[in-house]
């Protein structure tokens, strides 16, 4: 069987696209070509025009979003790990609504997370000034320059806080995600 | 509606389109484009097809395989539907009703 002849436009749209996907195994990447190239040549032959046929696609690289996005989603899953995880998710908070509201929710939590681990480095070298502090007028956590006006609640307890929640991120980060996740 | 409303309505009813055919027999990309556009009036830009079938087959609702002994000579990737997709269409094809009938009735009398 001869190989088919295309024009040179749909040869750079083809190379464009498949490197555009990169990230999805060969298998997958050639046999998205082939059948785009398939496509290409038939219409050709039913008389369209090749720039008409192109501009129906798009861009190569914002048309292989479209097999990407499928790709992360089904890692996700079948890996199962947060890494696959956290980004699929981010993905499909674009088009879903319940995966916007759990990355809205996990946002705030590694937000939360995040910032008591800062609090808590920054702790190791300002012991003294550094904490949850309440006063008459103030509550907040952070640097205080007058320690002597105010109760620091944490002590060193802030590590062991900070392990915990940086824990509980993790693993509530995971169910809430693969919990989303299959249901799309 | 604007044109972009229609065009995410008409998206979202495009894989219980490509299911419908597809329980029907086994058809090619192209053609399978032609069908939607034609029979079921869901018309899809020139690749949108592919990436729906792509999900559609990561879903394990339908199968394809590619064949070399075709009318134009040049080898076909064809998809049909498996047992799980025909029973995903039967859910499908219910709900739609389901909403169709709601809203018809919400949008009597009006223009």
């Amino acid at each position: 069987m001869t190989k088919a002849i295309l024009p040179s436009e749909a040869v750079k749209f083809l190379r464009r696209l498949k490197w555009a996907l990169t990230d999805l195994p060969r298998d997958d990447r050639d046999d998205i070509a082939s059948e785009l190239s398939v496509h290409i040549e038939e219409r050709i032959k039913g008389g369209a025009e090749i720039n008409d046929i192109l501009s129906g696609f798009g861009s190569p690289e914002i048309y292989a979003r479209s097999f990407i996005i499928e790709h992360e989603y089904s890692i996700a899953l079948a890996t199962r790990r947060l890494a696959n995880l956290m980004p699929a998710l981010a993905t499909q908070a674009a088009k879903n609504v319940n995966a916007l509201a759990a990355t809205v929710l996990l946002g705030a939590m590694w937000l939360g997370a995040f910032s008591l681990a800062v609090v808590a480095i920054a702790k190791l070298f300002s012991p003294a000034h550094i904490g949850l502090w309440r006063s008459e007028t103030e509550f907040y956590l952070g640097f205080h320059d007058d320690p002597l006006s105010a109760s620091e609640l944490l002590g060193f307890w802030i590590f062991p806080l900070t392990l915990c929640a940086l824990l509980s991120a993790v693993i509530l980060s995971r169910w809430i995600a693969l919990y989303t996740l299959e249901r799309k | 509606m604007n044109n972009k409303n229609d065009t995410q309505l008409l998206k979202g009813l495009a894989e219980l389109a490509i299911l419908a055919a597809l329980s029907k027999r086994t058809q090619y990309g192209l053609e399978l484009l032609s069908e939607v556009s034609v029979q079921a009036g869901i018309h899809l830009g020139e690749g949108s097809i592919y990436p729906l079938l792509h999900r559609l087959q990561k879903d394990k609702l339908i199968v394809s395989e590619w064949r070399l002994n075709t009318p134009s000579g040049r080898p076909r990737k064809y998809y049909k539907c498996t047992k799980l997709g025909r029973a995903a269409l039967s859910e499908k094809i219910n709900s739609w009703r389901s909403i169709r009938k709601t809203l018809d009735e919400y949008l009597k009398g009006l223009r």
